[in-house]
Formats: C-alpha cells, structure tokens, sequence
C-alpha cells in the first residue's frame, strides 16, 4: 500500500526526532507491574490465566522475546483505570536474533534514523573509549541478551546522570552516571536487562507509530523542529527536556522491566538486587521537587515500582539455582580506574543537595571512601555558603584518614584555610600539596599563592 | 558553544574590528589588535572570530560581577549555568570555567596547567585547556583573566585542536597582551 506524503514525512521525522533526543527511555519513569511473560497480543484473559501463568515460571524464562500471553494483571489494570495506554495497543511481532526489518517497511527507516545517530554517538566527545571498561559492559550485554548479543551494541556516554537509553536497532547508551549509581554487577544489570527488554519488544518502533499517529501534522512537526538543533547527545538538559517526547510509554517501562527480571534471571544475576537500584535512586532525589518532577513527571512514585520488582523477583527463576550473583567485587574492579572522574563529573553539575546525598550513601558503601570524601569536600567548598567551609574541612579531614585520598586533598584544604585567613595553615597545606606533587599542572599557581601568604 | 553565540550573532551581526587601531570592549576594556577580525557583541561580552567561532574564536568576559554566569544569556539554553562569586580565587574561576563548557554540552575538559600573570598590568592569571564539543569536535583553549574589585575579567581563546586554534593562537596572544582595563 502506498503511504501518502504526509505519512512518510510523518515517519521519518519521527525517526530523527528519536535519534536527535535520543533519550528513548527514561529508565527511572514509571510504574509497572510487569509480568514475566508480558507480550504484544492484546488478550482478555481472566485471572485463571493469571494464576495459570504464576504456576508456570518454566514458561516465563523460555525464549524471553517470544511470550505471547500478556497478562491478567494487565487485564486488571485497565479495568481499575490506572492507565490509558493497553497492552493490546501492541500488534508488533517479535524479533529475531540478527533480524533487520524489511527494506520497504517504515520500520527500516526508522532503523536507519538510528543508525545515523549511532555513527554520530561512536565519535561523539562524550563516549568513553576505555577498552577494559567497554569490554566489561559489552560482556554484560551479551550475557543477558544471549541469542541477540550480536544485535546491541553498547556505548558508554560520559554524562552524569543516572540514564540508559535504547535505540530501535540495537543501539544502546549507558550514562556514566548510572556507572556511579549501581553499587554492584546485578543492580547495573537490573537497567542493563530493562533496556534489553526495550529493544527485544520493539519499544522505539511502537513508540514512534504511537506519535505520529496520535499527534497532528503541525504540532509533531513542533515538537521535531524544537528537537532539530540538539546534537546527538547534547547537554544534559536538553536531554531531559526530549525525555517527555521521546520517553517510553509507562506500558513499556514495566514491560522492559519484566524482561529484564527475567534475563537477569537466566544470566545468573540476583534479581533481588533490582529493587535497590530505585530505592537508592529515590534516597537520592530526596524530596526536591525539580528533581523528582523530571524522573516521575507523569508515573506515579517509585515505592510502588519497588514494591512490585520485590515480588517478581521472588518469582524469577534463577540459572544455576540458589539467589544469583550480586558481584560486588568485579563492579567495583572494572570502576576503580574511573572512579575519580565519575566523582568529579558528579560535583561539576553544581547540584549540591542531591549529590550531597548520594555521596553520604557511596560513603556508606564503603568503596574507595577517600577519595569520595575529598568530592564531597570540594562540593561544599565550591558551595562556599554559610557553614560550607567547615563542612569542607571536616570531609577534607577525614578523606586524609584513608589512604586513596588524591594529594589534591591538601590544596583544597589550603584553599579554604586561606579564604578563612588562617595562613600559617593554608601556607603548611599548600607546601604539603606542592611536596606530594610536584609535577603538579598547578605548581606555579600555588607556589604564588604561598607567597602571598608571607613567610 | 557554538550555540552561546548564535543568540549574540543573531542580535547584530559581525562588524569588523580593524586591525591596526585600538578598539573599545565592552565600554569596560580596550585592546589594540595587529590583524583585523569580526565581531559579534552581546552585553558584557564580545566574541572575535576569524574563519567562525566554532574554529576559532576569541571571547571577552568584561566586569564579570558577583552571581553573574561565565557566558552571555540564551534564552534557548535549558542549562543553568554555574554562577561567578565574588569570593573566587584564580583556581576557582578555572574551575567555573570548566563546569560552564561542560554544561553546555562540552565533555573531557582537562585544565592542562595554570599559573599566575599579569595581565593588562594587573596581576592575573593564565590556563589552558582541551575539551571535546558534544559532536566530537576537539578542542584547545587558553584563558588569561584578572580579579579586580571584586569583578571578574576573563579573555578566552579556544579553536579547533587540529589547524585553526594553532593558526590564530599568536593573533590571539597578540590581542591579549595588548588589553588594558578602562
């Protein structure tokens, strides 16, 4: 059948708009009950099926793209309301392994949108080119995509946020922010499997016909021409502006998330870990309102999203038996050599209260602790209000307690001493500096600055 | 960046600045450049290119003053940008610096060395830097800036790693030794 012109324009922007936004999937929005085996075919079950499905986990870890009966609880949520957006909206076949969609199709258009936005990505400034850690990630997707390892592509970005986004073709980005916020192997794979979960369902493709189906002509071409002059990855706010448009529906979200329960499952992974990964996110945004409106504008609080991973969880069968791997250890190995430009991406943002939090709770962690008691101590410094300089100090102290605090330590602490006029003090700090580096980029800075604080 | 000045430019347009003559900035500054270049101006600031500012370019950050941001205001950024205080020491408007690219967009921003200097005979102070834009692009910059009553005066050259930030840096050099304060 022959698309009218309008369709066409229609579809194809609306490739561009996801690959200029490219913020495909807010992982952090929404709610979801996901089931295990959550799939396109729109059903009428009853809660026989529902019922007939929990006494039935084998079924649920079979192929994972292939599950083809959503569930009673969907079934069970539209009645009660609680969304718009149904399960049966979805008639999209399933994926297979190294499949590209036909030539013709508008599918493959939108395929190769994101195909040009991939080659923009791999040479963006932003992309993290490490090998060891690239190897690492690329390691985890293939575990958990199994068949269709060949079919996702990961790509480290390095922005400090807590996102992952997910291209219709397989293209996957990582924010080095989620890095910092994952506390071990599983709760990476917890997003990891989620954004897996996207690409298997065909997320991006439904997303697109949703628009340019919902939306007039004038007001989509709106919203792609505002999208137009966002490089491909461009400044993390404007990433977050394009989340609205871009963002996946909330039926999605808790679809991905099943999926991605259930390849955590069969990689080995603790899906016990999934719930934590939004619980330390929520500790995070703390009760800011900007922050919180632009993960949860629209779904409902995590609690509920929390609530529920718990309980699938319990229902995830497990390769190998027994709870699944946590792997604490290989997390924190493979981050180890990053570790000091995550913390210091973290403090540039400027946004003290949240960052504020989540150093108190990486503290806690107990990973590599000097070194994030020296960023939360150049937090409070950079701050500089009220109180801040003794906040400063009291975490630059105890960063010099542990033996991975950068020498950096001693400047900063200088730093402050002579803003509060002590300058024997910040003369001692500052000369400790220069000894512990003195092929220091700012040697010559400092040594003025000690000579201006007399002898 | 690139996107900072689009706003200024779309106000005025270039003029150009002859070479030869001194030349007013800001109604705050003065310089007196050997070769001729354009100019787009915006408030506090003026942006002097010779192929464009994304290959080049050369920004004026005139009185600078407490709570005021490191680049001109665009409507169209969604950022906010980090704040100059009044209380910054020269290392710290490197830093501010630093976290103003990254903001709009900018990745991998490496101070390579900073030191003291003095500059339109005041003692100042001197960095430089690389940074990648957003699409990839990489990037060198040197700033040279002075604390003065409490105001911030910043000169920053930054051009493309590859031909145009090495073709122009002794023009640039040329044009910021020769600032003076008003």
């Amino acid at each position: 059948m022959r698309k009218s012109a309008i369709d066409r324009l229609l579809a194809g922007t609306a490739g561009l708009v996801l690959a200029v936004g490219l913020s495909a999937c807010q992982t952090t929005s929404d709610a979801y009950r996901a089931p295990l085996n959550a799939a396109a075919k729109p059903t009428n079950e009853t809660a026989a099926d529902d019922a007939k499905q929990k006494t039935e986990p084998a079924v649920a870890v079979q192929p994972p793209v292939s599950g083809n009966t959503a569930t009673a609880t969907a079934t069970r949520e539209r009645q009660e309301g609680t969304y718009t957006a149904a399960i049966s909206d979805y008639r999209v076949e399933d994926l297979s392994p190294g499949e590209r969609p036909d030539i013709t199709s508008d599918e493959a258009d939108i395929w190769m949108m994101m195909d040009r936005a991939e080659r923009q990505a791999a040479t963006s400034g932003r992309v993290i080119n490490d090998p060891a850690l690239n190897a690492y990630l690329g390691d985890m997707v293939c575990k958990l995509s199994g068949d269709y390892c060949g079919d996702v592509r990961v790509y480290i970005m390095r922005v400090p946020e807590f996102n992952a986004t997910m291209g219709a073709n397989g293209m996957m980005s990582v924010y080095s922010g989620l890095l910092l916020r994952a506390r071990n192997e599983a709760q990476l794979a917890t997003v990891l499997g989620h954004e897996i979960g996207h690409f298997l369902r065909r997320h991006s493709y439904q997303r697109i016909k949703d628009l340019v189906n919902k939306t007039t002509g004038l007001a989509f071409f709106q919203l792609f021409t505002a999208a137009l002059g966002v490089p491909v990855v461009g400044s993390v706010a404007t990433l977050a502006a394009q989340g609205s448009l871009a963002s996946f529906s909330r039926d999605n979200e808790r679809e991905a998330d099943g999926y991605g329960l259930l390849l955590m499952g069969r990689a080995g992974y603790s899906p016990h870990e999934a719930a934590a990964v939004w619980e330390n996110l929520n500790a995070e945004l703390g009760d800011e309102a900007k922050a919180r409106s632009y993960f949860y504008s629209s779904h409902p609080e995590p609690t509920e999203r929390q609530e529920i991973l718990r309980q699938l969880a319990n229902e995830v069968p497990i390769a190998g038996g027994g709870s699944g791997e946590v792997g604490t250890e290989a997390y924190r190995a493979a981050l180890s050599p990053h570790w000091h430009d995550l913390l210091a991406d973290e403090v540039s943002k400027r946004e003290y209260e949240r960052t504020e939090r989540l150093f108190d709770s990486l503290i806690k962690d107990g990973f590599r602790v000097g070194a994030v008691y020296y960023y939360k101590g150049e937090m409070y410094r950079q701050r500089g209000e009220e109180g801040d300089e003794d906040l400063a100090l009291s975490a630059y102290h105890a960063a010099t307690q542990y033996a991975d605090a950068p020498t950096e330590v001693f400047r900063a602490r200088g730093q402050i001493f002579q803003r509060k006029g002590l300058k024997t003090e910040a003369r001692d700090s500052f000369a400790e500096y220069v000894r512990r580096s003195p092929d220091a980029k700012d040697r010559k800075m400092i040594e003025f600055m000690i000579g201006g604080l007399g002898s | 960046m690139a996107s900072v000045l689009a706003v200024v430019a779309a106000c005025q347009g270039y003029t150009l600045v002859k070479g030869g003559s001194p030349v007013e900035i800001a109604s705050t500054m003065k310089a007196s450049p050997a070769r001729s270049w354009s100019k787009i101006t915006g408030g506090k600031h003026e942006i002097w290119t010779i192929d464009g500012p994304v290959l080049q370019e050369l920004h004026f950050a005139a009185e600078i003053e407490d709570g005021d941001e490191l680049f001109p205001p665009n409507p169209q950024r969604k950022a906010e940008l980090p704040k100059f205080l009044k209380s910054m020491s020269a290392l710290e408007v490197a830093e501010l610096y630093r976290d103003t690219v990254l903001k709009v967009g900018a990745a991998n921003f490496e101070i390579l060395g900073i030191e003291p200097k003095t500059v339109a005979g005041k003692p100042g102070f001197r960095f430089e830097f690389d940074f990648a834009t957003g699409g990839g692009l990489e990037k060198s910059g040197v700033a040279e800036g002075v604390l003065e009553d409490e105001k911030l005066y910043l000169i920053v050259y930054t051009g493309a790693k590859l031909h145009y930030y090495p073709k122009n840096l002794p023009d640039a050099e040329q044009v910021m030794k020769s600032v003076e304060i008003l």
